[in-house]
């Protein structure tokens, strides 16, 4: 398997007036071709920010890309220029957002609005360029395809404007498709559906996906690689094992613990993460997890944690169980290397 | 504790069309204990949640509470009588609090409605702080200082503090990160145990309802589809909507996820509302229909203790 993106060390900033908020804060990643990548992170720990800032789409200022480096088949994302990133996005790296209903133009034919990148990006004439999208239409299973290509967004539902949003973006057959949230302001029943869907379309189409949600069961459902954000880091990365059944940072634990289980006649007690995330105009400058973390020692106040290899794919972002920590042995609850 | 017989709710649009958003429901709620509520959007299930609060008028039916029929229409009187029994939480913590207003003469306004000593009030309202986990000094503070969970337990304390014996909580989790939801669930859940209260628990993540119900009720376009004890309903479920919610609903668990067989996936949609039905409400949808579901209605059956399901062929399908 090869790498098709590569994120070093990003770092994003926002400049408000009540200072500068960090938003992304060292984000490193790796996407295999054809592989699923879960971003997973409660609101707020930038996991959005670091692919809009990606693919260009943040809003600068007052955000701010202040280092790192983006590796996609030979090119610096974050080092393109607007007209060079053009014929990248939407064609080669396409994104579907969280809410569909606002992100598609209302005053234009959902036809339209899908040949639009087959226009731009194959050169193709208006004619066959809407040929080709009721095809992507019929391939999001949307039913009366050739009608809906005449209709506007508002005459659509949410679960069929998501089908529609799919259709754009692969459009141009792209090789990494990034899924911002595509399915939370969707019904189970629907979610279930256009899940089945990105599935499909991405054996089909062998491109690799970056799924950020904040959703564990849908993880679960689709993810063979996972990342768990916490205020701007990476804390966890392994694949969907790893993350579930040997979760090595107390983050991804507290997050699990958190959720009902699912075994009949049992319900543990659900146990909540106390305390809220830290504050990102000054983010701590050791563990940003240390302060809500029931296993927290002296040294994750004072120094940043290092990367621990709980084997050679998974990384987690703490001292725990790290050999380098300071020794003193009562301070470890895991196995130490 | 609450009886609701036959309810339906209307809402009028143009031309003489109308919505049924709710259609015959009859539900009963016994003291003590919590209903779950689920259903996908437009199943009117926060429409029930607020005609049992008096906030939209019934179009027909009998809700009765403890041994009083409810009034169809509330009166400023009977809203003030009413809320000292019944109240609610709502789903979202931004716009449901007064940015006007500080966060303690949001939770006090329950009490000096009702003429309370403004010394009791604010007795009453620093204890209510404690306990939903905040700190005193915060009742001067504005609703935009906190986060959505903090904000999540203002509502909670403005809907306890005047003591009622019922409480209807609309989504009170769905705006809330994981982490932040199991605060909020904890506290609901100690809270009830504390005061002896009746949950009626409306929400949408099928995990959550089933963790902290007793029973669940499934509601599809305003009509009850299954009934019955959480754990029933959630690993037994006997309507094939029910089903289908289920297998939809993503666990955090790959593995069971692995294992789960592919079934064929429709990509059916949920019918509107506003659409004239006759028969089963889920018929559109359903992998078993026949020719009786789409001209009649199913009732609710009886099909074990407590458990009834609403469909005519449940000895087929099970």
């Amino acid at each position: 398997m090869s790498k098709i993106l590569e994120i070093n060390n990003l770092h994003v900033e926002f400049d408000t007036y009540g200072g500068t908020v960090h938003a992304v804060r060292g984000l490193d990643l790796a996407v295999q071709k054809g592989e699923t990548l879960a971003v997973v992170g409660e609101s707020g720990c930038g996991k959005s920010v670091s692919f809009q800032a990606l693919m260009g789409l943040l809003p600068m200022p007052p955000g701010r890309i202040s280092s790192g480096s983006a590796n996609f088949q030979g090119n610096d994302l974050l080092k393109l220029k607007e007209s060079e990133m053009r014929p990248l996005r939407g064609s080669q790296i396409a994104m579907i957002f969280q809410d569909p209903m606002s992100s598609l133009n209302p005053t234009k034919k959902i036809g339209d609005q899908i040949a639009e990148s087959l226009i731009i990006h194959k050169g193709m004439s208006k004619r066959d360029a809407l040929k080709e999208s009721l095809k992507l239409l019929e391939l999001t299973r949307i039913g009366e395809a050739p009608k809906r290509l005449n209709q506007y967004p508002f005459e659509f539902s949410g679960g069929m404007l998501q089908r529609v949003m799919i259709a754009m973006a692969i459009a141009c057959k792209p090789q990494l498709l990034i899924a911002d949230e595509p399915t939370t302001a969707l019904d189970v029943t629907i979610q279930d559906q256009i899940l089945a869907l990105l599935k499909d379309l991405q054996k089909e189409y062998e491109m690799s996906l970056i799924l950020i949600t904040h959703d564990l069961g849908v993880v679960a459902r689709m993810a063979d690689q996972v990342a768990v954000m916490y205020a701007g880091q990476i804390v966890e990365n392994g694949s969907v094992d790893d993350i579930f059944y040997r979760s090595a940072h107390p983050y991804t634990l507290g997050l699990k613990q958190a959720l009902p289980n699912s075994q009949e006649g049992k319900s543990a007690q659900l146990i909540p993460i106390d305390g809220s995330p830290p504050d990102l105009f000054s983010p701590p400058k050791a563990c940003a997890y240390a302060a809500r973390c029931p296993m927290a020692r002296k040294v994750c106040l004072e120094k940043a944690p290092l990367i621990f290899e709980a084997s050679s794919k998974h990384l987690s972002r703490c001292w725990l169980q790290h050999p380098q920590a300071p020794s003193h042995p009562e301070l470890f609850c895991g196995e130490r290397k | 504790m609450i009886e609701i017989k036959q309810v339906s709710k209307h809402f009028h649009l143009s031309k003489g069309r109308h919505i049924k958003a709710l259609d015959q429901v009859s539900l009963e709620i016994h003291p003590n204990e919590i209903l779950g509520l689920v259903g996908e959007s437009g199943s009117g299930k926060s429409t029930l949640g607020k005609v049992l609060a008096g906030l939209h008028p019934k179009t027909m039916g009998s809700i009765k509470y403890k041994d009083e029929t409810l009034p169809d229409n509330y009166s400023a009187k009977d809203f003030l009588r009413l809320s000292k029994e019944i109240q609610m939480i709502f789903q979202d913590p931004y716009s449901s609090l007064n940015p006007r207003m500080t966060v303690g003469e949001i939770i006090g306004e329950g009490l000096s409605l009702r003429k309370v000593a403004k010394k009791t009030i604010q007795e009453k309202v620093h204890a209510w702080l404690l306990k939903v986990g905040l700190h005193p000094d915060h009742a001067s503070r504005f609703p935009h200082e906190f986060s959505g969970g903090q904000r999540q337990r203002i509502g909670i304390a403005r809907a306890l503090i005047v003591e009622p014996k019922f409480v209807i909580c609309d989504e009170p989790i769905s705006a809330l990160d994981v982490s932040v939801q199991a605060q909020v669930i904890q506290l609901l859940q100690k809270l009830k145990n504390d005061f002896g209260l009746t949950l009626l628990f409306i929400a949408h993540d099928l995990s959550m309802v089933r963790h902290i119900s007793d029973r669940i009720t499934v509601l599809y376009l305003g009509q009850i589809m299954e009934i019955g004890p959480a754990d029933q309903v959630f690993f037994h479920a006997k309507h094939p909507y029910t089903q289908k919610l289920n297998s939809s609903n993503p666990l955090p668990d790959p593995k069971r996820e692995r294992e789960q067989p592919t079934i064929q996936v429709d990509n059916s949609e949920i019918p509107s509302p506003s659409e004239i039905l006759r028969g089963c409400p889920f018929a559109s949808r359903c992998p078993h229909v026949s020719q009786i579901c789409k001209t009649e209605r199913p009732e609710l059956k009886n099909i074990d203790n407590n458990h009834q399901v609403a469909c005519h062929h449940l000895d087929k399908i099970n």
